[in-house]
């Protein structure tokens, strides 16, 4: 009796879990269909870092209440995470409200998928928002015709060589003007002990791989590889520069002098600039937030009381003088709404509100600045900023979903790095057109641009002879179709009026 | 329970439709056993066979719209495997992902074993609980973690061991960014992390064998070494032909995880393997039908190779099944 009873328990344990699996599977969240019910809440994801949690988060608030909806922001810091976690959300149907694209190409991929809302017919409603990003910003989120995306608002340059000046007054050396300056300035930093601790353990230039050598490519006058841009009036691609084996001749000597940071193709995210705040290196490839602001400062201060950084102008070359290479079609932030967003025409409209009021003039001031009071004060209708917002201002910039007036902004919200922000901007550089050009068809840009990219570093390591440039600029047009997509682009950038 | 019917069927050959009714009684006989195996066998249906239709997408243009139903058929059918094998890459990749994985199966497969036999033989129980949980710790840090620790050793610019070079007055190793370094980095950080997780299941075979063979060993004078190799050994031998079997089945997953965490464009020649490329050209390209043939290529190879060693192991008197 008792086994049985045993047995009993037993089988009905079984049947249990079998049916809460089967249930768990089956199981699937009803999303509301929308028509009827109020809107609770706008899902947005986007790449950012920072965001702090929710009840300490001011904006959001202010959004929530300003719009009547609840905002449920998530950020992913590093841009390949952040593309795998909307990928997977768009193959597992799981759509955000509102989700930021990575680069043109990404948005021309969704949306040749079908898997964006074409936004032409609501231009209207969108009007504001329209306004604000301007003419050529509304270009950029429109793939053959279709508005598919608010891209934002231009932003400026950050970039340039930074210098560290005491290491320059310890040597006795002026700063680099040309880039064979900068090959002696670095050779000193090398091997002549500017730490003076009597070991050879520093380094002269460092940056985020190829980065780093963004000036110096612009020295002979060749973008970014892979870059297309005009030259005296006519498209090139930066691999099929004539300039380009020149300027892959001197990088190879910067590094076969054993200057240049050796991790530099494995450095990933800041890893450049811990090297330059520890003393490793004296020339790094940085943005001026990521040095100048007070944060860094006083990490540069607290490592070495006596480190001090300078930016430099680009150096000068064969080919003149250019920041590396800007391209004009790419925007800070590109957003997108999902397809299906059709069918729930009252979120839609919510979504429209929000981009509309970030965009406009009160919209626009709170997620540039916070709120009035209490992260700045209006004096003459001018933003005066309270201490405030440098103590939590540092996310406000992932709810600026169509960006800002750059240059006014960071003149009110940076006015101590002024000076940085305006050099840095005036810099001149080579104008790139990559982002107006959309991937053709059999082309396979993976495969492509890691072949390009492991030869050009076998070339600047060493590992393959320059001589063999031509050959390698052979297998990248016929066994990579690299020819189609510079066919494509050519006529492209001739449809979109950029190229005569 | 296997031996038991084993001797039933050899004490009495019978007609076929006994042979199933005493299938049957047998069943009955042990539903106990049966019923326990009900919901390991309803997992793998519901998690490992019902999705197995999703390999569809290997021979259709699958869209995300139109999902796995509605989506095309490509055409040829062979479409995207053809893609793969026509990958200038493919040749390289191939090679990186056997070579990686023979690497790993050479030098990672033995020293658990060697781990396991040497705990075994540790008489100071004390040490051997440390030992043991030190080296299987490793297995809990994710390979970012991992990284962080080489980063700290090996950088050329700012690691460890290039700094103890140094001051010795050598030259700079570039570890991970040279060709020659990065498998043998790879293989061995695997090998640190997996060795003591690895020794575990081996441990507990070995505390399965009979103590009685070690006494009546110990009375005829057998020493450690003797016993190790008479008792010890064969009595874990299914133990390892098994996780060698299984081990064979995984010989294209070179280990996404530790590749694409310790890889970079320097390395790409020797590093670059069969997933990460299929994670650049498949998934972040949103191509889930390349990504799912070649998915479905290496479960083939996987499969076959499974079915031949399992043969081979069994000519040797071993084999799953």
């Amino acid at each position: 009796m008792r086994s049985r009873f045993k047995q009993h328990v037993f089988l009905f344990v079984i049947i249990f879990l079998i049916l809460s699996m089967v249930l768990a599977g089956c199981s699937s969240e009803k999303t509301d269909s929308g028509a009827s019910k109020k809107v609770n809440s706008l899902q947005i994801i986007e790449t950012g870092d920072h965001l702090p949690p929710k009840d300490e988060d001011i904006i959001n608030k202010k959004l929530s209440e300003k719009l009547g909806v609840n905002i449920d922001l998530s950020v992913t810091a590093s841009g390949d995470d952040y593309k795998n976690n909307i990928n997977t959300r768009l193959a597992g149907g799981d759509y955000p409200d509102l989700f930021s694209v990575i680069d043109h190409q990404t948005l021309q991929q969704y949306a040749e998928k079908g898997l964006l809302l074409d936004l032409s017919a609501y231009k209207d409603k969108l009007k504001t928002t329209i306004d604000f990003i301007g003419e050529e910003s509304l270009k950029k989120g429109t793939i053959d015709g279709k508005l598919y995306a608010i891209a934002a608002r231009p932003t400026i340059n950050y970039n340039t060589y930074w210098v560290r000046k005491d290491w320059l007054d310890k040597l006795g050396l002026k700063e680099p003007k040309t880039i064979n300056d900068l090959m002696k300035v670095a050779e000193a930093f090398t091997n002549d002990d500017p730490d003076g601790n009597g070991k050879k353990d520093t380094y002269g230039i460092s940056g985020g791989q190829l980065n780093a050598f963004a000036p110096i490519f612009g020295a002979f006058g060749v973008g970014m590889p892979g870059d297309f841009y005009v030259k005296d009036g006519k498209l090139v691609n930066a691999y099929f520069d004539p300039d380009m084996k020149p300027a892959l001749s001197f990088i190879k000597d910067l590094v076969s002098q054993g200057v240049v940071d050796p991790d530099l193709m494995a450095n990933t995210g800041l890893q450049h600039q811990d090297k330059a705040f520890q003393g490793k290196v004296g020339i790094v490839w940085l943005d001026w937030p990521n040095i100048t602001k007070d944060q860094f400062v006083k990490q540069i201060k607290e490592a070495n009381p006596k480190a001090k950084w300078v930016q430099i102008a680009a150096p000068k070359g064969p080919g003149g003088q250019y920041n590396g290479s800007w391209d004009t079609g790419a925007t800070p932030a590109i957003f997108a709404i999902p397809k299906g967003l059709k069918n729930d025409p009252k979120k839609l409209d919510k979504v429209f509100e929000l981009l509309n009021y970030v965009s406009s003039k009160e919209g626009n001031r709170l997620v540039q600045f916070g709120v009035e009071g209490r992260d700045y004060d209006l004096k003459d209708g001018k933003v005066v900023t309270k201490p405030k917002l440098d103590e939590e201002g540092g996310y406000f910039w992932l709810y600026q979903f169509t960006r800002r007036p750059e240059k006014e902004y960071l003149k009110t919200k940076f006015p101590k790095q002024q000076k940085y922000i305006t050099f840095a901007d005036n810099q001149p550089q080579i104008q790139a057109l990559n982002s107006y050009v959309n991937i053709p068809d059999g082309y396979n840009p993976a495969d492509a641009d890691a072949f390009a990219q492991q030869e050009i570093t076998k070339f600047i390591y060493g590992k393959r002879s320059l001589d063999e440039y031509d050959q390698f600029l052979k297998k990248l047009k016929t066994t990579f179709k690299y020819q189609s997509y510079l066919d494509s682009a050519k006529k492209q950038l001739k449809d979109l009026d950029l190229i005569k | 329970m296997m031996d038991l019917q084993k001797e039933k069927e050899i004490k009495t050959p019978v007609s076929y439709s006994s042979k199933i009714r005493r299938k049957w009684r047998d069943i009955w006989k042990y539903k106990a056993m049966y019923l326990m195996l009900l919901p390991g066998l309803i997992w793998f249906i519901i998690y490992k066979y019902v999705p197995l239709y999703g390999v569809i997408v290997a021979f259709k243009n699958y869209s995300l719209v139109d999902g796995m139903i509605a989506s095309p058929w490509a055409h040829p059918w062979y479409k995207y495997f053809q893609t793969f094998f026509n990958s200038p890459y493919f040749t390289e990749l191939l090679s990186n992902t056997f070579l990686i994985s023979f690497y790993r199966l050479i030098f990672g497969f033995a020293p658990p074993i060697i781990l396991a036999l040497l705990l075994n033989e540790c008489r100071i129980s004390w040490m051997k609980r440390w030992v043991q949980t030190l080296s299987y710790i490793p297995h809990f840090f994710s390979w970012v973690i991992v990284y962080g620790i080489l980063v700290a050793f090996l950088s050329q610019s700012t690691g460890l061991i290039n700094h103890w070079i140094v001051e010795s007055g050598g030259n700079t190793i570039s570890f991970l960014t040279s060709t020659h370094w990065f498998r043998s980095i790879l293989v061995s950080s695997d090998v640190w992390k997996e060795i003591g997780w690895g020794s575990i299941i081996y441990l507990a075979a070995i505390t399965g064998i009979n103590p009685s063979l070690y006494e009546a060993a110990k009375i005829d004078g057998a020493n450690r070494m003797r016993m190790i190799w008479h008792i010890t050994l064969p009595g874990i031998r299914n133990i390892i032909i098994l996780l060698f079997i299984l081990r064979i089945g995984h010989i294209l997953d070179a280990g996404f995880e530790e590749v694409y965490i310790l890889y970079n464009i320097q390395v790409y020649p020797v590093a670059d393997i069969i997933d990460t490329w299929v994670y650049r050209t498949g998934l972040q390209q949103l191509n889930f039908s390349l990504a799912t043939a070649v998915g479905l290529f290496k479960s083939v190879i996987g499969l076959i190779l499974v079915l031949g060693v399992n043969r081979l192991a069994k000519r040797w008197g071993g084999g799953i099944w």
